[in-house]
């Protein structure tokens, strides 16, 4: 794929603003990785066409028939020992989580989390730190995210963003050893912290990949091990699912995990494929003796009755954003909201309401890209212009002309004014760019992130 | 409980698509040896090898656990340091996958899941027959225990996207098939 390019005066303009290795980091990366990827498909897939076609017609049956799918996913998980709990939005997923939390360590201490989009959406590292818990992510580049008081930029590369001196100035500042540029080193560094975690922690926490409806297996796919020891490792293991993360059936697992292997990363296989048939059982020497499912609603429901339930087919690959011309301009940073890049911007209004982020679709020059790549060949460009499309008609979108994804955090008024209550007012004043970039960065802060943090430690 | 019920009552009753059947790839027809020369080969493309029982012998002078099929079949006993402390660990597996070069480890009675996690160096000694030409073939074939597909070293390319290999589980992975 090449990358085409965009001459929006306005992407531009933004781009500018971001600091220059951030750019370079995330075009390089970008880069590498389409190429790779496209290579390795192409290899493992004669008929990558019919794959895709394929893969997508799985997924529009599991959409079709995602209440019996569910049901079925719940009574064969029970029977394998996994307890099964529902939560219809974040604030039930996280009381859920913490009554958990409570009774499997009442006196705090550590939780070892694997990377997981579901969490971030329902933001539960804060609450389980606000009532003391140790949360610590063990995911390579979220564990920098998290030390740096960051965001993460892209679902599967988080620190897309930062290059190896930032990396190495945040371990010295930590304590994890001497400054050093070689990654080996700096993997070392964390390999050693991060391990005296897994070895005092009571409670892992995950996401999860696939849940094999047939089966009740838990299919977490990953490269390092970090999951693997997140989920092993402690006695208590909690996985949270956005309720579409189903497959029918085991036989469609070789499919799923060679595309989304080959789309997010250009491997043949992740390194670590771990189907979980439930907690350790009594002949079995180790692993969690308790294992937890939450199933998380949080907007999916509406969003499978509605015009953009398509979206809902998406495996997390993150391919659509490495080939989005003005993902690759702006990083994941500029979509300010957990989900980023061509999926992010469908699936953050479609879960939140068009009311709510009524910007997020213009993030695009609709060149197709996207769609083009898609594993499950969701129809990204016709999903956004649908969704600009309702912004107008509900006159939401107050700035008819596109490319004003960077100044949505001051068009958006009721973002904007949540924005406010949770900041003093002085923060912005004081800061040296008082324009767009400024204001939709702010809207992190109200999660609990430091951006001022972010924006100093980035040099 | 009350969110189950509204979940799935708000959910779509749309009902059936036709569940498309995914068609069996053509099974290629290959001998044990060849299979084995492909996985070699992918292994490799990893960063893992394929060794020899002389190798295991070299490698065991370091502390290690060992499962309870390779100690029997090393002649060993079962077990070793406690598991934080090994460097190494020693696993048999249930299948070995040649088109990916990946392992099917499933757990069970005298099989620790950690033991092909913890440790720097993970050797897995396996029967020659265990292989499959095809992902396909070894997904009908899993166990339904908790099981792991190892697909090479552990690695990370988060800096920079710059490989790096055992971050957190494994970087080395040595394949003996018996
Ligand atoms: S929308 Fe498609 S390309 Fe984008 S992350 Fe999801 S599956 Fe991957």
């Amino acid at each position: 794929m090449k990358a085409k390019p965009v001459n929006h005066p306005a992407v531009e303009a933004f781009a500018r603003q971001l600091a220059e290795t951030t750019r370079d980091s995330v075009r390089a990366t970008s880069v590498k990785v389409i190429e790779s990827r496209k290579a390795r498909l192409v290899d493992a897939f004669p008929d990558l066409e019919a794959t895709r076609t394929q893969a997508s017609q799985i997924k529009d049956f599991v959409l079709a028939n995602i209440s019996n799918l569910l049901s079925q996913l719940e009574m064969k998980c029970r029977l394998n020992g996994v307890q099964v709990h529902w939560a219809k939005d974040a604030e039930s997923a996280r009381k859920i989580i913490l009554d958990i939390c409570k009774e499997a360590a009442p006196d705090g201490g550590t939780i070892v989390k694997a990377k997981s989009m579901a969490t971030e959406e329902i933001h539960l590292n804060k609450h389980l730190i606000d009532v003391g818990y140790n949360v610590v992510e063990t995911d390579l580049g979220e564990f920098v995210v998290q030390i740096d008081n960051d965001t993460p930029s892209h679902i599967v590369a988080p620190i897309i963003h930062k290059n190896r001196r930032e990396v190495a100035k945040s371990f010295e500042r930590e304590g994890l050893g001497p400054y050093t540029e070689s990654p080996e080193q700096l993997a070392a560094q964390a390999r050693k912290h991060l391990r005296e975690r897994f070895v005092e922690a009571k409670i892992g926490i995950s996401g999860v990949n696939f849940a094999i409806a047939e089966s009740g297996r838990l299919v977490l796919v990953e490269n390092e091990g970090n999951s693997r020891l997140s989920t092993t490792a402690p006695d208590t293991h909690i996985a949270i699912m956005g309720l579409e993360k189903l497959l029918p059936s085991e036989a469609d697992l070789p499919l799923f995990l060679k595309l989304l292997a080959g789309s997010a990363t250009g491997q043949r296989m992740t390194v670590y494929t771990h189907l979980i048939s439930g907690p350790r059982r009594k002949d079995e020497d180790d692993g969690p003796t308790a294992v937890h499912l939450v199933i998380l609603d949080n907007g999916r429901s509406k969003v499978l009755n509605g015009p953009y339930k398509d979206i809902l087919k998406c495996i997390r690959c993150g391919a659509c954003s490495y080939v989005c011309p003005v993902y690759r301009q702006v990083s994941g940073h500029a979509y300010s909201h957990v989900y980023s890049g061509p999926l992010g911007a469908v699936l953050a209004p479609a879960l939140e309401g068009i009311e709510a982020l009524p910007e997020l679709a213009k993030a695009s020059t609709l060149c197709g890209a996207c769609e083009e790549v898609c594993p499950v060949k969701i129809p990204i460009p016709r999903m956004l212009l649908q969704l600009r499309d309702e912004a107008m008609r509900k006159g939401v979108a107050e700035n008819p002309i596109p490319w004003t994804l960077f100044t949505f955090g001051a068009t958006s008024g009721l973002r904007w004014r949540t924005g406010l209550k949770m900041l003093p007012m002085a923060r912005i004043a004081k800061h040296p760019l008082k324009d767009g970039w400024t204001e939709f960065r702010e809207l992190p802060k109200k999660e609990g992130r430091d951006f001022r943090k972010w924006w100093n430690g980035r040099s | 409980m009350a969110d189950r019920d509204d979940i799935l009552n708000a959910l779509p009753q749309t009902g059936k698509k036709a569940r498309v059947p995914v068609p069996a790839p053509p099974l290629p027809s290959l001998t044990s040896d060849a299979m084995w020369q492909i996985f070699g080969a992918r292994l490799e493309e990893l960063g893992g090898r394929l060794g020899t029982l002389e190798d295991v012998e070299v490698i065991l002078s370091r502390p290690h656990v060992i499962d309870q099929e390779s100690a029997t079949r090393l002649g060993r006993q079962p077990g070793g340091v406690p598991i934080w402390e090994a460097e190494v660990g020693v696993t048999t597996a249930d299948l070995a996958v040649a088109e990916i070069g990946s392992l099917l480890i499933s757990t069970g009675p005298g099989r620790p899941r950690m033991a092909s996690l913890s440790p720097v160096v993970h050797v897995v000694v396996m029967p020659k027959e265990r292989i499959v030409a095809t992902l396909e073939e070894a997904f009908a074939r899993l166990s339904d225990r908790s099981t792991v597909m190892i697909t090479g070293p552990s690695r990370t390319a988060d800096i920079e996207h710059v490989l790096v290999r055992g971050v957190h589980g494994p970087g080395d992975i040595v394949v003996v098939p018996v």
